[in-house]
């Protein structure tokens, strides 16, 4: 599976409890669409660090990095040069 | 004599100091600005449009907007014009929209120009477009500003506050023009709030915490910063550093959060005031606060919906010597403990915390029965356990009632279990809190299945999605064969919340 895959699978499945693929465009934000709550982000952020092998630092928990499809596959891509 | 209305306060202000900032916020990474003078200008403008709508004097609406310039502004604008507002969370959905329409008979619905919400709702409506208001309000001239608050009636209904649920058996909390100027001057006056100070407020306007934020920083002719979601609290932690903030309004998670999950550790640079409500302050956190931010007063209060917003505060120097406090009456309210026939109990003996004062609710829209149950003989009873000790500082040991408690958000389980009970493989079901290290309490549902439905989360999962907003999502769903009740069928709910212990995390 792609990155982009597992990202989409992972929050189309927690959160949206959807198959339907055209329902999540990569450049939603997830905090305006009210798809992801507090708890919500720090479960992305444990999937990061468990299957994407990257450690998320606390200045780095922000909506630039996470708010989006886009914005986590940028970050990850940023994480892993 | 002093003011006599918010509106009037607001008024005010613009006079005498036009040009200071009322209001900060972002518009996609904009800074933007809007002075007393701009918020009052705006005010008429929504008022000019609330008119043309024709709804009569003495009417309700119903407001459902993020906190924005255009909130404020309609809000003021409604009270003006003598109409009850009531507000509901920004994330509601049309359906809880359409009901509380239908329960209160409000005859108008207001939303942003683009919310989606606006095609969704059948009644008439109002969408409002900031940026054509603010390109039109030099127009506006000082008479029209004078005229703001003719209209105004003191014992008018300002707000209807729906505490629980928009189904089954709503409370929508009455509160009149008196009630809240009453609480916000008693609030104004213990937190010693000034023209001088900034406020970073992340909590939602439409309850009564965020309302009260919102009423004092006016009534003070401070200014308002509009805050970030906490959903990312770094970039909160980060606001807090940067700017001239002088005050800083949360509830338990919110200082959890900015404690656990951020970079927040040395004291802004200008920060007085820090309060929080919606629970005592846990000895980690105190000790945390105190020595990462030595010269800020940090406010531990309490109250409820009921009470306009604030019934209790613990001054600052009492907090490390009082721990667990919720602290004493405010200025203007009267507290006691009572036993269940009503007798008043001395100090350390435990009992129902009741309130007398001038911010206390007029009653509950249309639901005498819990008004009757809440109001008696001119008390206020909160529903809350506790006890005050040799001093007479309170302490909450408890709800007799079953709200939840999420963040900042206050939740009903019988709201949630209505919705679930509605998918076909659902037996019973019950909904409880369970407690959670950041976020206070999440929301756990038990479900019996239907024989021969499967058992599955996702059918629930959808149907939640579909009609509740985020913040009343279920976070754990639990199949169990049968549900604890009492002889008389009730749901024990105390037996399931203890049948689980979630950690977060795990």
């Amino acid at each position: 599976m792609t990155t982009e895959t597992t990202l989409r699978k992972f929050i189309m499945e927690n959160y949206m409890f959807t198959e339907d693929d055209t329902e999540l465009k990569n450049d939603h934000s997830f905090l305006d669409m009210g798809i992801l709550d507090s708890m919500g982000i720090l479960e992305v952020i444990a999937l990061l660090e468990d299957d994407f092998n990257i450690t998320v630092e606390d200045e780095e928990m922000i909506p630039e990095n996470l708010d989006s499809i886009n914005n986590l596959l940028a970050f990850i891509q940023k994480k892993s040069a | 004599m002093p003011s006599t209305s918010l509106v009037t306060t607001l008024i005010d202000h613009a006079n005498k100091n036009p040009d200071r900032p009322a209001l900060k916020y972002d518009v996609k990474g904009k800074s933007k600005v809007i002075s007393f003078i701009e918020l009052s200008k705006l005010v008429v403008f929504f008022r000019q449009e609330v008119k043309k709508t024709s709804i009569p004097k003495g009417s309700k609406l119903v407001v459902c907007i993020d906190n924005s310039p255009e909130y404020i502004a309609v809000l003021y604008a409604s009270w003006s014009l003598g109409l009850t507002v009531i507000p509901l969370h920004s994330q509601s959905k049309a359906r809880e929209i359409k009901h509380i329409l239908d329960f209160t008979d409000a005859k108008l619905f207001i939303a942003k120009i683009n919310s989606p919400l606006i095609g969704q709702i059948g009644a008439p409506y109002l969408a409002l477009n900031i940026e054509d208001a603010i390109s039109q309000i030099n127009t506006i001239n000082s008479t029209q500003l004078s005229e703001l608050d003719t209209e105004m009636d003191i014992a008018q209904i300002a707000l209807i506050l729906f505490t629980s649920g928009t189904t089954g058996n709503p409370k929508g909390v009455m509160l009149s023009n008196h009630n809240l100027l009453a609480n916000t001057r008693s609030i104004v006056e213990y937190l010693h709030l000034s023209k001088d100070d900034e406020v970073y407020c992340v909590l939602p306007f439409t309850y009564s915490y965020g309302n009260s934020v919102l009423q004092t920083h006016i009534f003070a002719g401070a200014c308002i910063q509009l805050g970030r979601s906490m959903l990312y609290p770094q970039r909160i932690a980060e606001d807090l550093h940067k700017s001239s903030i002088t005050g800083f309004s949360g509830v338990p998670s919110s200082f959890q959060m900015l404690l656990q999950k951020t970079s927040f550790s040395k004291s802004p640079p200008k920060l007085r005031y820090i309060t929080q409500a919606g629970g005592a302050m846990n000895t980690t956190t105190t000790n945390e606060l105190l020595s990462l931010l030595p010269d800020t007063d940090i406010f531990v209060m309490y109250g409820q919906t009921e009470a306009s917003a604030r019934l209790s505060y613990l001054p600052p120097n009492k907090l490390l010597q009082k721990v667990g406090s919720i602290g004493i009456a405010i200025p203007g309210v009267t507290l006691a403990i009572c036993d269940e026939q009503g007798n008043l109990l001395a100090n350390n003996q435990t009992g129902e915390l009741i309130a007398k004062g001038d911010n206390i609710m007029q009653g509950y829209w249309n639901n005498a029965e819990e008004t009757q149950k809440t109001l008696i003989n001119g008390w206020l009873h909160t529903g809350d356990l506790g006890y005050a000790d040799e001093e007479g500082f309170l302490y909450i040991q408890g709800r007799q009632k079953q709200m939840i408690k999420s963040g900042a958000n206050r939740i009903h389980p019988e709201e949630i279990e209505e919705i679930i009970s509605e998918c076909n493989n659902v037996g019973e079901v019950a909904v409880t809190g369970v407690q959670d290290e950041l976020l206070g309490e999440i929301i756990a549902v038990f479900i019996v299945a239907k024989k021969e439905h499967p058992a599955e989360d996702k059918i629930i999962r959808a149907h939640c999605r579909k009609n509740l907003p985020p913040h009343k999502q279920p976070k754990l769903i639990y199949w169990v064969s049968e549900l604890p009740r009492t002889s008389s069928g009730k749901v024990r709910r105390h037996l399931l919340t203890e049948s689980i212990v979630h950690k977060p995390n795990s």
